[in-house]
């Protein structure tokens, strides 16, 4: 199967999410291949399944008042996730939000 | 040898490692980048206690002003990704410059502190005259502004659909410096509800530090959030206190409990059930009447400070605090205490 990736830009001072799912074959080639190797680099768990997700839970340190937070998921048979905020520190990470964000829309 | 990002990870906040090497090649992305990203970060901090330090001896001097002065400082981040501080643009005293960005931080900054200091005698964000350090210009057409807990506002440019430029909103400045008053007093945990309640008071802050400038009583004022600096998507508002969930077409905000929102996202939906604390606040101030800082207000910032509440506190220990300060100021069976029952009620938080 392909890699499915969906990106979730949320807070934010707007409270805004904005929402991308797509399968990585869909995109430009230039840019699948780009989002491939980010994600090889990348440090990403195993998805909690649902009923584990409370709301509010959290791992990460204290995120900044009004930074955005980033949920990535991606599933090629294995799902995988990581949520991060801003001001983002990985450069893959970074590469995802540049390729990605683009194409998200309003929730 | 050891990972350098490990052995920093156990003394530096985890939050504080921020990334300062976007754009080199993989090669420079390497231990080195990691070294000087941590220089950066030491930099930041000690120019920002340094610049602490100088504001308090200067407040100390028996003439030089016991409070009542801001001490600003705007920096030009010209567009990069760096949280070290970048150019600076203006400084205290300093005329106008030709960057509009600068000087709209710079005199929203001086309202807000103004407000602190004219309606509470608070000086500065720590109450001990904190200097004011805004960052603008950050990154590129970045749609978002936040504060980061060590003393700096960020400010984007503005994407122009979700945002225009940051700056030039007093309202989203007042909440971004009231996120630091925050930080100060309750020290609410930006999660869940008491990050709703923390999101909250920056929006009740900033709503009043606009109605302080303007002059307005709580029936002229507007009690919309951002009104200033949405673009297209989020026309015609951010947020609004008298009516949340109406500010724009996607906004999700609760006015009561019963619609309280449950969710993983906005670290658990600060940004949305701030809507529940906000219109208590606007029911409050509108049942009172006349000028929403001097009883409401008054209350709100005194239940901020009250040695109940803690950083997990939610919207009834909140609630609770309102009702003792206002009984504490004003006297049990005061019109103020009963608006304020009234507020909560609205809401249906109990008290």
């Amino acid at each position: 199967m392909g890699t499915r990736v969906r990106l979730t830009r949320s807070g934010g001072l707007a409270g805004l999410s904005m929402v991308v799912s797509v399968d990585l074959d869909d995109l430009p080639a230039a840019k699948a291949r780009k989002v491939r190797a980010a994600l090889a680099e990348m440090d990403l768990e195993p998805a909690p399944a649902p009923a584990r997700r409370k709301a509010g839970r959290r791992r990460a340190p204290a995120p900044f008042p009004d930074a955005y937070q980033y949920d990535l998921e991606i599933n090629d048979g294995k799902k995988r996730s990581i949520t991060v905020h801003d001001p983002v520190s990985s450069p893959e990470m970074q590469t995802l939000l540049d390729v990605l964000l683009p194409l998200a829309e309003p929730e | 040898m050891p990972d350098p990002r490990h052995s920093i990870a156990c003394i530096v906040p985890p939050d504080l490692l921020r990334d300062i090497i976007r754009n080199g090649s993989e090669e420079e992305r390497g231990t080195a980048a990691d070294t000087m990203a941590v220089d950066q970060t030491f930099r930041t901090l000690r120019s920002a206690f340094a610049a602490t330090v100088a504001a308090n001896q200067v407040a100390m001097r028996p003439m030089g002003g016991m409070g009542g002065s801001p001490q600003r400082t705007i920096y030009d981040q010209k567009n990069s990704n760096a949280i070290a501080l970048g150019t600076v643009a203006r400084t205290e005293g300093q005329k106008k410059v030709k960057d509009p960005a600068v000087n709209e931080a710079y005199d929203h900054f001086g309202s807000t502190y103004r407000f602190f200091w004219e309606v509470f005698g608070r000086n500065s964000i720590d109450s001990a005259g904190m200097p004011l350090l805004g960052l603008v210009h950050y990154s590129t057409n970045y749609a978002n502004a936040f504060w980061d807990g060590q003393g700096h506002m960020f400010f984007g440019d503005g994407d122009g659909q979700l945002f225009t430029r940051l700056t030039a909103s007093l309202d989203v400045i007042g909440h971004e410096l009231t996120h630091g008053v925050t930080q100060f007093e309750a020290n609410l945990v930006y999660q869940g509800q008491s990050g709703a309640l923390n999101e909250s008071m920056s929006d009740v802050f900033g709503s009043l530090t606009k109605q302080y400038a303007g002059k307005q009583t709580a029936e002229e004022a507007d009690w919309l959030i951002g009104n200033d600096i949405v673009g297209p998507t989020l026309q015609p508002a951010l947020r609004s206190m008298k009516a949340p969930g109406t500010a724009n077409q996607y906004d999700k905000q609760p006015a009561s409990m019963d619609d309280f929102v449950n969710t993983a996202a906005d670290n658990g939906g600060v940004h949305i059930n701030s809507g529940i604390p906000n219109h208590a606040f606007y029911t409050t101030a509108t049942t009172l009447g006349g000028k929403a800082w001097e009883a409401a207000g008054r209350i709100w910032y005194d239940s901020l400070r009250d040695e109940k509440m803690k950083p997990t506190s939610g919207f009834k220990a909140f609630a609770r605090a309102t009702v003792r300060q206002a009984e504490n100021r004003f006297g049990a069976g005061s019109a103020e205490v009963d608006a304020v029952q009234a507020g909560w009620d609205e809401v249906k938080v109990k008290v």
